[in-house]
């Protein structure tokens, strides 16, 4: 169901950690709706935060993902980055950082870190919308 | 001190529950050792069920017939996956149910320990919410939270699963902090939202309707709103529709009822709602049962307006003119207040005259009788004309439960359980213990199939033992009559895989499970089996033959529109 000639949609997730249960659940909602990751971060911050990042090829369930994500026992929102660029860099193991070019491409233990721009969130959380701009 | 086990049920008796649903093993049976004095003083009831399945079912029923939380236990491997059905027929109808298993020690997780089954990323995608309790001062809040997500926003059930290494050990009882209010981050209630300017938007749109028409599901009675749907409807001069688990939301001889619509709906329902101009959908979510095709009731370019406590159901079929969010019953009395405030402003008889003609006339299909057989729609009739007007009733899955969504007539909210949005066979029976013991005052009768009711039919011992005088009335065809008619119709009448044999006798059964059992062959004998049954007041069986060949009309074709409707045997018209 992979729709790769579309363009590439990126949320971010704001949960509550209490086990990497969040995760799965997060991935499955994504599973059921025949959608796929294209790249996907987690960490967990301060007390029990823990922030998600995807980029997903477009899909026509994008929405009822959303939707569904953002009434998600422990997900406190569901921020869809709108019409976000990506920046990739890329750290290799010695700790060094560059902007991904075709000519130095990435070896092998290289990470590649998908930044992505944007200038407007569109915010759900528990049945209420929110939308902002970053100017 | 105090072991992880008392714990568990303190924190479950504060919570207000009254009965457990279950079976013991292994890694549950320490929860059994902390209720003991408990059963012996009566603050605690414990059903023992004869399968997981059935004990998930009649925590469900006690939950939908009284509102209040039913709760389940299992032990850990196949106790716990027993329950995985139960517990994905509570999700799809928004049931609030509280499941709580055993697991293996923490120490031998992941070892593929003796009945070792990771339940809780099982169970996560069909319940509200799945949580594993880490250590021994969590269970307090975890149980507290657990009833706060299965009762609040869109209800639903919830699984907390304890390592019964966790049961076993001890704390200072002074230690211990019970919560007062739930202390559950990353989850919030649906707010009500009362935006004047969408009431007045809406009311405006419902009177100015040439065909107004009120769609009511299941939401209706989960926000005990009958009242104000019923207030708004006689305002409004509009007629009543319902999803089919929405038949529990509104009395049906309320003059302005036309009967559930959709798939296997009543025709003057789902034509009406077809013919309207404007549609108030009021606590349900347009399942493709509902509405078998999004496109056809687009087509008709009515406008749309929506009252869901859910707002990812709003516009996840249709989209709405118009949509409200929050509790049904705060929302619907608003839009009355809006009504009545702008007045009524179109004369409605032509389109009451309108409903009326189509309910007359699609009449004649449903009443036919033939000598010789026990006609469905009579067998219902016959069975409300004996049960009292606020008799619980619950279905299995099949034809009969097709049959009971046309021609039985709940008359108090809160009456017809049955699982609709799973369609899970074997529902009947444990739903209907559940919701005699939530509430006893009430006649309880399970309508199923024979093939529905053997799926957890054992537990009629449980009903037995028990003491839980449920009637089972099964509609006996001796075959899958839905798979079966499908075929028959669509499958170029290729009947495979369908059929029963004339195993078992029904009447033996029931005896030998120590319940009254009865032969009904005839209206006469079922109306003084049902009496008897409720004189007698203990568990009972009544069988009742019926056709195999006996249809579910009106019905489709498979995938069709509403406007495709069958309402006559098409075998007989070739």
């Amino acid at each position: 169901m992979t729709q790769e000639s579309r363009p590439e949609r990126v949320v971010r997730i704001v949960a509550r950690y209490r086990d990497p249960s969040i995760l799965e659940v997060i991935l499955a909602h994504v599973r059921k709706l025949f959608m796929d990751v294209s790249w996907f971060y987690a960490w967990r911050g301060k007390e029990d935060i823990i922030e998600v990042y995807m980029g997903l090829p477009d899909h026509k369930n994008f929405a009822l993902l959303v939707g569904n994500l953002h009434k998600t026992p422990l997900v406190e929102k569901v921020e869809v980055l709108e019409d976000a660029g990506i920046i990739k860099w890329v750290a290799d193991r010695k700790g060094n950082v560059r902007r991904l070019t075709e000519i130095d491409g990435v070896k092998e233990y290289d990470m590649v870190i998908n930044v992505p721009i944007f200038s407007k969130v569109t915010e759900y959380s528990w049945g209420e919308k929110r939308g902002k701009d970053l100017y | 001190m105090i072991n992880g086990a008392r714990l568990t049920i303190n924190a479950l008796k504060r919570e207000g529950v009254k009965v457990i649903f279950g079976i013991p093993g292994l890694s549950n049976m320490a929860l059994y050792d902390a209720f003991l004095e408990d059963l012996i003083s009566g603050e605690l009831r414990h059903v023992l069920m004869r399968h997981e399945q059935a004990a998930l079912h009649a925590a469900d029923g006690y939950a939908r017939a009284s509102g209040i939380p039913g709760v389940a236990t299992a032990t850990s491997g196949p106790g716990a996956t027993n329950l995985l059905t139960g517990l994905a027929t509570a999700y799809m109808d928004s049931s609030p149910v509280v499941a709580l298993t055993g697991n293996v020690p923490r120490s031998v997780i992941g070892k593929m320990a003796f009945q070792e089954a990771d339940i809780q990323g099982m169970a996560q995608s069909m319940v509200k919410w799945a949580v594993r309790v880490r250590t021994l001062n969590e269970i307090p809040e975890v149980i507290k939270n657990a009833f706060h997500v299965a009762v609040t926003g869109r209800p639903g059930p919830v699984l907390v699963d304890v390592p019964r290494d966790i049961f076993g050990e001890k704390v200072d009882e002074s230690a211990i902090k019970w919560p007062e209010e739930p202390t559950i981050k990353g989850y919030r209630p649906f707010p009500t939202l009362i935006d004047k300017t969408a009431i007045k938007r809406a009311a405006e749109l419902l009177v100015n309707a040439e065909r107004p028409i009120i769609l009511v599901g299941a939401g209706v009675a989960w926000a005990n709103a009958t009242k104000e749907v019923l207030e708004l409807a006689e305002v409004l001069q509009s007629p009543i529709v319902s999803t089919l688990p929405g038949k529990s939301s509104v009395p049906h001889d309320h003059p302005l009822f036309l009967g559930p619509m959709g798939y296997y709906g009543r025709v003057e329902a789902s034509f009406a709602a077809l013919e309207s101009d404007v549609m108030l959908v009021i606590g349900a979510r347009l399942s493709d049962r509902t509405f078998t095709s999004y496109d056809e009731m687009i087509e008709t370019r009515k406008k749309f307006i929506m009252i869901n406590v859910d707002p990812t159901d709003t516009e996840r079929a249709i989209p709405a003119d118009v949509a409200l969010y929050g509790d049904a019953k705060v929302l619907t009395k608003e839009i009355t207040k809006a009504v009545v405030e702008i007045g009524l402003k179109k004369d409605r008889s032509p389109w009451l005259k309108r409903v009326r003609e189509l309910k007359e006339y699609y009449a004649q299909f449903y009443y036919y009788d033939e000598p010789g057989k026990m006609k469905p729609w009579k067998v219902l009739k016959t069975i409300r004309q004996v049960l009292p007007r606020d008799a619980i009733v619950t279905t299995g899955v099949g034809e009969h439960q097709m049959w009971a969504e046309v021609f039985w007539e709940v008359l108090e909210p809160r009456t017809f359980l049955s699982s609709t949005g799973m369609g899970t066979m074997g529902f009947g029976l444990p739903a209907a213990m559940g919701a005699k013991l939530a509430r006893p005052d009430k006649v309880v009768v399970d309508l199923d199939g024979d093939g529905s009711f053997l799926m957890t039919g054992t537990n009629l011992a449980t009903a037995v033992d028990e003491n839980i005088p449920i009637i089972a009335v099964v509609f006996d065809n001796r075959t899958l009559g839905l798979v079966r008619q499908v075929q028959d119709l669509f499958f170029g009448r290729r009947i495979v895989g369908v059929d029963y044999g004339p195993s078992p006798d029904f009447v033996k059964l029931a005896e030998a499970f120590g319940a009254l059992g009865f032969n009904a062959d005839s209206y006469d004998a079922l109306a003084e089996s049902l009496k008897k049954a409720m004189k007698e007041n203990v568990p009972a069986v009544i069988r009742v033959p019926i056709d195999k060949e006996e249809l579910a009309l009106p019905t489709l074709p498979p995938g069709g529109r509403l406007k495709q409707v069958i309402v006559r045997d098409p075998r007989k018209s070739s």
